[in-house]
């Protein structure tokens, strides 16, 4: 299942990323993840049902023809998910509940809001120097 | 030709001393300057000769047969490839990728003895796939074509898909095929299966200008004319068919074959007019938005077109056919590209492959639709050559472009005229309007960046690596150097995201045509221009497209041509797996088993390994991230040293 959760967002339109739906608190979050789904089998479920495949293992996001969204520990309710999955707006295909259960879908909810997510990237010294873009020049400007 | 000289009993006759010759030609003061001149209109154009011989005085290396005819004949004295060779050097080709065949064997020979192996230089290439990608790679660094060399048919039949990419890609490659056009000169079987009436027609639908001429002067004037057509703009491969008698046969006593002159040539130039209305519409533009794609062929368009920029303090979205504007820049607005269509109420695009496609959105569902992604209003203008020259066909294409003026112009040419132009218009008022433009798409900008920085971080100590992460140890590694990014797999941009892109041959373009298989040799042409001007080249290699063309290893051995292969490896014909999983999920079949005929697994493929096994410097495959910094500075120490590099690294898969 390319659970590209939150809408490949393929030609048409922005990334979801771009346009957020209404906010959900993370310890709202967390909540409904621990209640709806189970972690664990939601890991195996982003595997098996290839839902890595676009937005990677870790739910980084990546490319498909245009940008996947990263969707570890993403700002939607479980109803705006689980409308992603079965019938995105965007191009993300369609998970219908003959291929992913009810349940799968709830695991899968409650494994991408238990991912660790984004970093301080000031925290991490390769990234820490592009974090000020303008600030220095470059070492080869003047290489030819 | 001291070589032939030396041959004794050969009656050889060379008439004239000093070469007239463009390559080795001593130019004069005045030809110098007009070299130099030439240089700055036209890099792809050789030095011009500089004198034409009086009429009926001997020409420079002639050379005609004048051993008596016999029965049968077992020596010559003279070759007709010599003086296809002197007309090839005339164009100032250093390099002849090639693989060997017996339809071109006469010029073979002659570019190895006769012509020392030297500009040309040929090289060896175990497909003809990969000698026309890279010459492809190759042109798009140097700014001129290489030569290619393969067998009439079958050679050709390899060719066909790398001259497509170059076609598609708009760079000049100067293609030449053997044949044997006398039926009854054909050995029986092999020569007969690899002969053509019309070898052209397998690739005219995606060639410039193609000839077969029946004589050494039709050549000389065919060969010419190939490499003008191939280096005006638009520009785009060219093919001509040598025909194997006419290589290999003695020079006629009589024949005075000559090399024809090289012109300088001048690009197409916008009209005045034009120029000056776009220049008012760009000033009085709220939002004016510039796409650029296949426009900067120097390193002077990257200036001018930042200029421009700068000058309007405007969007700018580079598509990266070339590299047209720089990165990190405030109004480099490619990654915030949604939002500053929807605000622009004026759309230039310079030099683009799809006009359409940059200004629509697509979905690609059960029942696919479309969309502008511009506001109703908004003008939409074009600047190209691509309606110079178009052929039906293929259809590369693309849609339509519905704009309301199309500037038939060359867009890196035309840059200077609308500068100026501007320039003339802006006034105190504008300058502080683009200047409130500016700090917006500055913001812009910087929030954009701010998010891929966060997402960069995710899984960040992960295995498989990602591809940020993978992106980063590399700019680690190279950012002292004079680097140059020759190949990127499909959709890795996180090189575009974060590394500091400041010139022109930072990054090297795309395959043109989506043809897998372009991206470990056209890289290798790449790098092989580069070698000369010290440049450390970088290449992230995708897996099925390095097995299309494995032996580009060698190849990069074989000459010593200095390059690092960073594997893109995710065991996967990728994007085909994604399609074949939105196939699954729309017949609600479930996606299990979408890795059946896209999986590059069981076995995986040990890269490093194959690399070893070629000559290559290897290591892999490297899984663990702490892993890849140290391997991708050994991997770089080789090829600091002048040799190939190739390190596997197993990747998420985008």
């Amino acid at each position: 299942m390319r659970v590209t959760i939150l809408g490949l967002s393929l030609g048409l339109g922005v990334a979801s990323a771009e346009k957020p739906a209404a906010k959900i608190s993370p310890a709202a979050q967390v909540a409904q993840a621990e209640t709806r789904g189970d972690v664990a089998r939601g890991k195996t479920l982003f595997t098996q049902k290839g839902c890595y495949l676009c937005h990677g293992h870790f739910g980084q996001g990546g490319n498909f023809d245009a940008p996947t969204p990263a969707v570890a520990k993403y700002p939607l309710s479980y109803e705006e998910f689980k409308e992603q999955v079965r019938a995105s707006k965007k191009v993300m295909p369609a998970f219908a509940e003959a291929v992913l259960s009810e349940r799968d879908v709830a695991d899968l909810y409650a494994f991408v809001q238990a991912l660790p997510g984004k970093r301080n990237p000031e925290e991490i010294p390769l990234l820490k120097g592009f974090v000020h873009p303008f600030a220095a020049p470059s070492a080869t400007k003047n290489a030819r | 030709m001291a070589k032939k000289d030396s041959i004794g009993r050969r009656n050889f006759l060379l008439k004239g001393g000093a070469t007239l010759l463009g390559a080795g030609a001593a130019l004069g003061p005045g030809g110098a300057a007009q070299a130099q001149n030439q240089t700055a209109q036209n890099p792809a154009a050789p030095p011009a000769p500089t004198a034409t011989p009086p009429k009926g005085a001997p020409r420079p290396n002639e050379r005609v047969e004048t051993l008596p005819p016999a029965e049968d004949p077992v020596n010559q004295s003279s070759g007709g490839a010599d003086f296809m060779l002197d007309v090839i050097k005339s164009l100032g080709l250093e390099f002849i990728a090639t693989n060997p065949a017996a339809s071109f064997r006469g010029l073979h020979e002659a570019i190895i003895n006769y012509g020392d192996n030297k500009s040309p230089e040929l090289l060896t290439c175990t497909h003809e796939e990969i000698a026309v990608a890279m010459a492809q790679g190759y042109a798009k660094i140097e700014g001129k074509p290489m030569g290619v060399l393969v067998h009439g048919t079958v050679g050709l039949q390899h060719a066909s898909m790398a001259i497509y990419n170059a076609f598609c890609d708009r760079i000049p490659v100067y293609l030449m095929a053997g044949n044997i056009l006398d039926a009854e000169k054909r050995a029986p079987l092999v020569e007969w299966m690899h002969s053509a009436q019309d070898p052209a027609a397998l690739v005219r639908d995606f060639v410039k200008w193609d000839d077969q001429p029946r004589s050494l002067q039709h050549f000389a004037e065919s060969a010419v004319r190939a490499y003008k057509l191939a280096t005006t703009p638009p520009m785009a491969p060219v093919f001509l068919s040598l025909d194997a008698e006419l290589q290999e046969g003695p020079i006629e006593a009589g024949a005075h074959p000559r090399v024809p002159k090289l012109p300088r040539t001048v690009f197409p130039q916008a009209d005045a007019g034009a120029v000056e209305e776009l220049a008012r519409m760009l000033v009085a533009a709220s939002n004016p938005l510039l796409i650029v794609d296949r426009m900067a062929r120097t390193q002077a368009g990257m200036d001018r077109l930042v200029e421009l920029a700068e000058l309007l303090q405007c969007a700018v979205i580079d598509q990266n056919g070339r590299t047209n504007f720089p990165a990190p820049h405030p109004l480099n607005q490619t990654f915030n590209r949604l939002a500053v269509l929807e605000a622009a109420d004026l759309i230039v695009g310079i030099e683009l492959s799809d006009f359409w496609g940059a200004t629509h959105g697509f979905k690609e569902r059960i029942v696919r639709r479309s969309r502008d992604l511009f506001r109703p209003g908004t003008k939409l203008v074009s600047i190209g050559v691509r309606d110079l020259f178009i052929k039906s066909n293929y259809q590369d294409f693309q849609r339509f472009a519905d704009v309301d003026i199309a500037i038939t112009a060359d867009g890196e040419a035309m840059l200077p005229q609308l500068i100026e132009a501007v320039r003339r218009l802006v006034d105190a008022g504008r300058k502080s309007a683009f200047a409130a433009r500016g700090k917006k798409l500055r913001e812009a900008y910087e929030g954009t960046r701010k998010k891929a920085l966060a997402n960069a971080t995710i899984g960040w100590d992960s295995s498989p690596i990602t591809l940020a992460r993978l992106c980063a140890e590399l700019w680690n590694q190279i950012q002292k150097e004079d680097w140059s990014l020759v190949g990127n797999g499909i959709r890795v941009d996180w090189h575009r995201r974060l590394w500091n892109i400041d010139k022109i041959y930072r990054l090297n373009g795309y395959s043109g045509g989506y043809g897998i298989g372009y991206t470990a040799p056209g890289a290798l042409g790449a790098a092989l221009a580069n070698r000369k001007h010290g440049r450390l080249s970088v290449s992230i290699q995708g897996d099925g497209d390095l097995m299309m063309a494995p032996g580009t290893l060698w190849t990069a051995a074989h000459h010593r041509i200095p390059i690092l292969y960073v594997m893109h490896n995710n065991r996967s014909y990728h994007q085909e797996q994604m399609y074949l999983q939105s196939m699954a999920n729309r017949r609600s079949r479930g996606v299990e088993r979408s890795h059946i005929g896209t999986a590059l697994s069981d076995p995986h493929i040990d890269f490093a390994t194959v690399a070893k096994g070629m000559g290559v410097y290897a290591e892999g495959p490297i899984t663990d991230p702490k892993d890849l910094g140290p391997a991708l500075k050994r991997a770089i120490a080789v090829v600091k040293r002048g040799q190939p590099a190739l390190i596997d690294t197993v990747v998420e898969p985008r």
